[in-house]
């Protein structure tokens, strides 16, 4: 009998990924309320955020990890990091850990489980990570990353990627001056520390000169990605929405399978190719080509109307021969960090927030060149910020 | 002659010359008294009452008509703050920085925070306000138009419309809400309004900043 209970119990208790969707969609409305929707479907049909759930809380915001059916965030003023799941369309917290003076940069699965979140400390001079057992939500190490600190006129730091090689760690970051009189900016150097893992001991360091502010905070746009040989490839993003250095290029650089340094010979120059300008947001389709977010400077005034205004193109590379494939036909997207494109298969689907066509995710299909519109967001969405795989 | 809390808390003493004086009398009459907010009613009560007293003896007479006004309301909105914020620095410094508060004083219809670190919080009427380290801000009282360099955090505590220089379109806060309001005109960027819970559509590198700084 206490048997039979026990199997209908466990039975009872099904798998919360069983109901769950395929994919996560995380908007803003004009008020800056945020909303996360599901669906299994973004080939058509309508979404209305408002009649689906409840805006989120405020302490939950879109720089947050989607992984097998849970939403990983972390809380900014408390520094707990919570982990949800999906209950009747709300995100429900199941297990909550305490981080100490953590500022999350970067976020990279080094296991099915085991996520390696890198970051600064508050005061954002000095490298920190939590390895963190994420299933039973335990801290299975923490500590100082083994990388440069500000010196001099710099005061704080930028850490832009983290990449897993084995036995090797490889963290790009870049240094800031203190913002003065709203003067941001970032040195002219990248910095890329080789550190063993998983000590976080420095091994070796690289400056790279040719351009600056590696990537960036992976868990709001991602700016790197590894292909199918391994290579590791990067896009600097030196434009007014993250370094402010922008008499560098914005440019994608790559760490090759077996090198432990920055290709020399690779510089793929996107502001001095036919794109002209500084762009956030790179994503990899498959054979060697990917897809970029560019920003068009002539279309906004400065930082204050850098997300209101639509002026975001995206482009067609083929990252191994350093080309521009060309211009996806879709309407001026608008919001300046999104991660606004996800691969499946052939299909890719990109988020755009366009004033004269609503907003929809387009699909593209990168084998037959077909461009088409997909599921309408409606309703109170003013931006699609994210666009997640909740379900593999 | 610029009315500061140093001044006040002189002319509350009987320690101002005639010109000095005349220089708060003057800034009183051109003033909505109204909008100054004490720490309670009761005070408000006294102040004012106190202070209309003096003014009776130097034959002064209270005309309604020298209250009314057509500035704009942002004006009166603004001043609340700077007058709370002279209530606040006169009370600080008999507190907490006897001697050292000409660093904290502020001007006429404008405060500058000095400070390279610290923030300053005002309670008003209409709402709270953090402002920046090194952040000036400046009403001009005919358009009501504010002139702001640096940053604040402003909490309405009712819908509000501020007109900033520079920004061709009025700001609508809403109530309850705090609100990230950053320009700069030298700078790398104009003027910012950000709902704070959007505080992550900023540059990474101001965003910290202002974490650091408000402790938000």
């Amino acid at each position: 009998m206490i048997l039979g209970m026990g199997i209908f119990l466990g039975c009872n208790s099904a798998d919360p990924a069983a109901q769950l969707k395929k994919y996560s969609i995380h908007l803003l409305d004009m008020e800056g309320k945020e909303y996360i929707v599901t669906t299994d479907n973004l080939d058509s049909g309508l979404i209305e955020p408002e009649e689906e759930t409840e805006a989120l809380p405020d302490s939950i915001s879109r720089n947050i990890i989607v992984k097998d059916g849970y939403y990983y965030s972390l809380q900014r003023k408390s520094n707990i990091l919570t982990k949800y799941t999906l209950k009747n369309q709300q995100l429900f917290a199941v297990a909550h850990l305490q981080l100490q003076d953590f500022s999350e940069e970067n976020f990279l699965w080094i296991g099915k489980d085991t996520l390696l979140l890198s970051g600064l400390n508050v005061l954002s001079n000095t490298g920190k990570y939590y390895l963190i057992d994420a299933n039973k939500m335990k801290i299975l190490a923490k500590g100082w990353l083994g990388i440069e600190k500000p010196t001099g006129k710099f005061t704080s730091m930028s850490i832009g990627f983290v990449q897993k090689r084995k036995d090797t760690l490889f963290v790009g970051y870049s240094f800031h001056p203190p913002t003065k009189g709203g003067n941001y900016t970032t040195g002219d150097t990248t910095y890329i520390s080789r550190l063993a893992y998983p000590e976080m001991k420095s091994i070796g360091l690289q400056k790279e000169t040719r351009s600056t502010y590696p990537a960036g905070v992976n868990n709001v746009q991602h700016n790197e990605f590894t292909d199918e040989k391994g290579d590791f490839y990067y896009l600097s993003c030196p434009g007014i929405a993250m370094g402010n250095r922008t008499d560098l290029p914005t440019a994608i650089f790559r760490i090759k399978a077996n090198s432990k340094a920055v290709d020399a010979n690779y510089c793929f120059n996107l502001s001095a190719s036919k794109i002209q300008n500084h762009a956030y947001g790179l994503w990899y389709l498959a054979q060697g080509k990917a897809i970029v977010r560019s920003e068009r400077k002539d279309l906004f005034k400065g930082l204050s109307d850098h997300y209101s205004t639509p002026h975001f193109e995206f482009y067609l590379l083929d990252v191994m021969n350093q080309q521009v494939i060309k211009k996806l036909d879709l309407p001026l997207d608008k919001g300046t960090r999104k991660e606004a494109v996800l691969v499946n298969g052939d299909i890719v689907y990109i988020a755009v927030n366009s004033a004269t066509e609503g907003n929809y995710i387009w699909k593209y299909n990168f084998k037959t060149d077909e461009l088409s519109k997909g599921l309408q967001l409606g309703g109170a969405s003013a931006f699609i910020v994210r666009l997640d795989r909740l379900l593999n | 002659m610029k009315v500061n809390a140093d001044l006040l808390e002189k002319y509350h003493c009987n320690l101002c010359t005639p010109q000095e004086c005349a220089a708060v009398e003057d800034w009183l009459m051109n003033t909505e008294v109204d909008e100054l907010e004490f720490h309670s009613h009761k005070d408000k009560n006294l102040i004012k009452e106190a202070i209309w007293r003096e003014l009776g003896t130097l034959g002064v007479t209270k005309k309604e008509s020298q209250i009314k006004t057509l500035k704009p309301a942002s004006y009166y909105l603004w001043k609340g703050a700077i007058a709370a914020s002279l209530v606040l620095v006169a009370l600080a410094s008999a507190l907490y920085y006897f001697g050292t508060y000409n660093d904290q004083s502020v001007d006429f219809v404008a405060f500058y925070n000095k400070s390279a670190l610290k923030v300053n919080h005002i309670s008003a009427k209409e709402y709270s306000l953090a402002v920046g380290p090194e952040t000036y801000a400046e009403i001009n009282e005919h358009s009501g138009v504010i002139d702001l360099s640096g940053s604040m955090l402003i909490s309405p505590k009712k819908d509000i419309e501020l007109q900033f220089d520079g920004a061709e379109n009025k700001i609508n806060l809403k109530k309850g809400q705090t609100y990230i309001i950053l320009n700069s005109k030298s700078g790398s960027h104009g003027l910012i309004v950000v709902n704070e819970r959007n505080l992550i559509s900023l540059p990474p590198v101001i965003q910290r900043k202002l974490i650091q700084e408000f402790g938000i």
